[in-house]
């Protein structure tokens, strides 16, 4: 199992990340913050898969007490989610900032 | 036809990717094979509700595999009640579409708008089939992110704004919903909701199991618009184009409290214990701030898109009083509203598209012209107002017997106020639109396009009002379904 205090590094990310989409009034530094946020809960998802001493989940010969992949196999999927977002995010804010440049 | 379950899902999804591909040589197709799609999603729910209905609840596990190791879907009564609603609104409104659209989506750009249109379809019907955390995640994504590009289809500064908001505080919910996920999986180590529930059963209430509750209720208050959580919706709503705005008032608001039932029921088996009262403060407020909102706007969207934060505040309070008849007006709700918002929301977008105007004064005596779009209206304003004979009306009916039942007399008037308050603005939106003088001469063009949806809407909404029965056929066996899973 994992010591405790390895899930404070996720909360702790997650709040920096929460701080700056609240915070912030810029719009990229929303759509970094959001990012940051991503980047903790998947930081939070492999520490609950890992296992001390565990090896890698690919099945080799002599290999035992493989780490849990599914929390892995969530992080992929959750990532190109998060990559979906961040790409309309951004086309949007772009639009806004032309229309503002326009405005100006 | 056990396939039938994945073939609901996955078609929208192909045939969404096929719209690009075959619009750049058959500009015309993409109505057609989208009204195809959702009229097969609508036809296999039929089928699926009226000849399997012994069978229930449905499972298919995919590929074989069966859950903890494979991926599941799962369909009981309450999920057949759902998949019914979302597939003949969106029918009503893929039909709509294609009077309307006007200017606020280009020509050039309505192949886009339909592969958008057929994702938010698989999406909520993903989500609603899926027995799996993680899937119910990744489906709230699909319908979630189109529904963010759909706002801004017009590509005009305040829709654009109002996307960006709606994205901000829809993806922050996300990442809270899958925090939840991820706290949820490390505390029983499956995945599938069921089984979930089964190790939740053994755990006592600890701090874990509240924070993740909390993140999970904050992340589908935010999607539901919860009261304090709302703040996205009013400019979201009134600014998308009007077939959006009825589908994202009619029915991904509802997803948000689909998920708040899963979460509350499915997973936490309606063990709310000190959530329950912040949820009951949060819908009361909801009621009535919702209402202010809606009587102090003058323009007709946004009061339709306040009194959308005002009447989720009814269906989240059937849901923590959590009595047999308070969930049966909750969704009784749910149901009425739905109709009743898609046809005003539809009906909005042919006033302002054809006179150009938004604002309840300029638009004063405006429908006088056009008796067909008054009587669609007036039905669903009073279903909206909750008169007697409508069914807001049954709905708040069952409500208030649900909190006397419990006691809670101070919600049962709450309730009754806020119906009140839910008249006012009503008829506010119908004299000026019907009884006051006319300021200009507008004449309403309709084609049978605009008609037949808004008709099937209408006539529907009407019988439910009347034969309450109707309703109950399919409210009944989803209030069962709920109250077998409490624990």
């Amino acid at each position: 199992m994992v010591p405790n205090y390895l899930y404070a590094v996720p909360m702790v990310l997650f709040l920096i990340g929460f701080y700056a989409v609240l915070a912030r009034p810029s719009l990229i530094k929303k759509i970094i913050g959001l990012n940051i946020m991503e980047a903790s809960i998947f930081f939070f998802l492999i520490t609950i898969g890992y296992k001390k001493g565990g090896s890698p989940p690919i099945i080799f010969e002599g290999g035992s007490n493989y780490i849990n992949p599914l929390p892995q196999a969530i992080v992929l999927m959750a990532m190109v989610i998060g990559v979906a977002i961040t790409a309309l995010a951004l086309v949007v804010a772009v639009k806004i900032f032309e229309f503002e440049k326009r405005e100006k | 036809m056990p396939h039938l379950f994945v073939l609901m899902v996955v078609a929208p999804f192909v045939v969404a990717a096929l719209i690009p591909l075959f619009s750049i040589r058959f500009k015309n197709l993409s109505f057609l094979m989208t009204a195809l799609t959702s009229l097969f999603s609508f036809c296999s729910v039929l089928y699926l509700v009226v000849i399997e209905r012994k069978n229930f609840p449905l499972e298919y596990h995919l590929g074989g595999w069966v859950p903890p190791l494979g991926i599941g879907l799962y369909l009981d009564k309450l999920g057949s009640f759902f998949l019914l609603l979302v597939t003949f609104i969106f029918l009503a409104v893929v039909l709509f579409s294609r009077f309307f659209l006007g200017e606020d989506v280009e020509a050039s750009k309505r192949p886009l708008y339909y592969t958008l249109l057929l994702l938010l379809l698989a999406g909520m019907l993903g989500f609603i089939l899926a027995a799996d955390l993680f899937n119910m995640f990744v489906f709230f994504e699909v319908f979630s992110i189109s529904s963010y590009a759909l706002i801004a289809a017009s590509g005009k500064l305040p829709a654009l704004r109002a996307s960006f908001k709606y994205l901000l505080m829809g993806t922050v919910s996300m990442l809270f919903m899958l925090m939840g996920i991820a706290m949820l999986y490390s505390l029983t180590g499956v995945l599938h909701i069921p089984l979930v529930a089964k190790e939740l059963a053994n755990i006592v209430s600890s701090q874990t199991t509240q924070v993740i509750l909390a993140l999970t209720l904050i992340a589908f208050g935010i999607e539901a618009a919860l009261f304090p959580l709302h703040t996205w919706l009013p400019q979201a709503h009134s600014l998308a184009p009007s077939p959006v705005s009825a589908l994202l008032s009619a029915l991904i608001i509802k997803m948000g409290v689909l998920g708040l039932i899963k979460v509350i029921y499915y997973i936490f088996g309606g063990c709310l214990n000190e959530l329950s009262p912040v949820l009951m403060i949060m819908a009361v407020l909801a009621i009535f701030f919702g209402a202010f909102f809606a009587l102090g706007e003058n323009d007709i969207k946004l009061i339709l898109a306040h009194s959308s934060i005002s009447q989720i505040g009814y269906m989240v309070l059937g849901l923590s009083l959590a009595t047999y008849f308070s969930l049966v007006g909750g969704l009784f709700q749910l149901l009425s509203h739905a109709l009743a918002k898609a046809t005003l929301f539809l009906c909005v977008g042919i006033v302002i598209s054809q006179t150009g105007l938004r604002s309840l004064k300029d638009l004063s005596g405006a429908g006088k012209e056009s008796p067909i779009l008054m009587i669609f209206f007036g039905l669903a304003l009073a279903s909206l107002a909750s008169l007697p004979l409508t069914g807001g009306f049954a709905a708040k009916y069952y409500l208030c017997k649900g909190a006397i039942e419990k006691g809670a007399w101070v919600i049962a008037l709450a309730i009754l106020v806020g119906s009140l308050l839910s008249l006012f603005y009503s008829f506010k939106i119908f004299s000026s639109l019907f009884i006051s003088k006319p300021v200009k001469k507008v004449s309403f063009k309709l084609s049978w396009w605009a008609i037949i949806p808004l008709g099937c809407l209408s006539v529907v909404s009407f019988l439910i009002g009347i034969f309450p029965r109707l309703g109950f056929v399919l409210i009944e066996p989803a209030v069962g379904a709920l109250l077998r899973v409490v624990r």
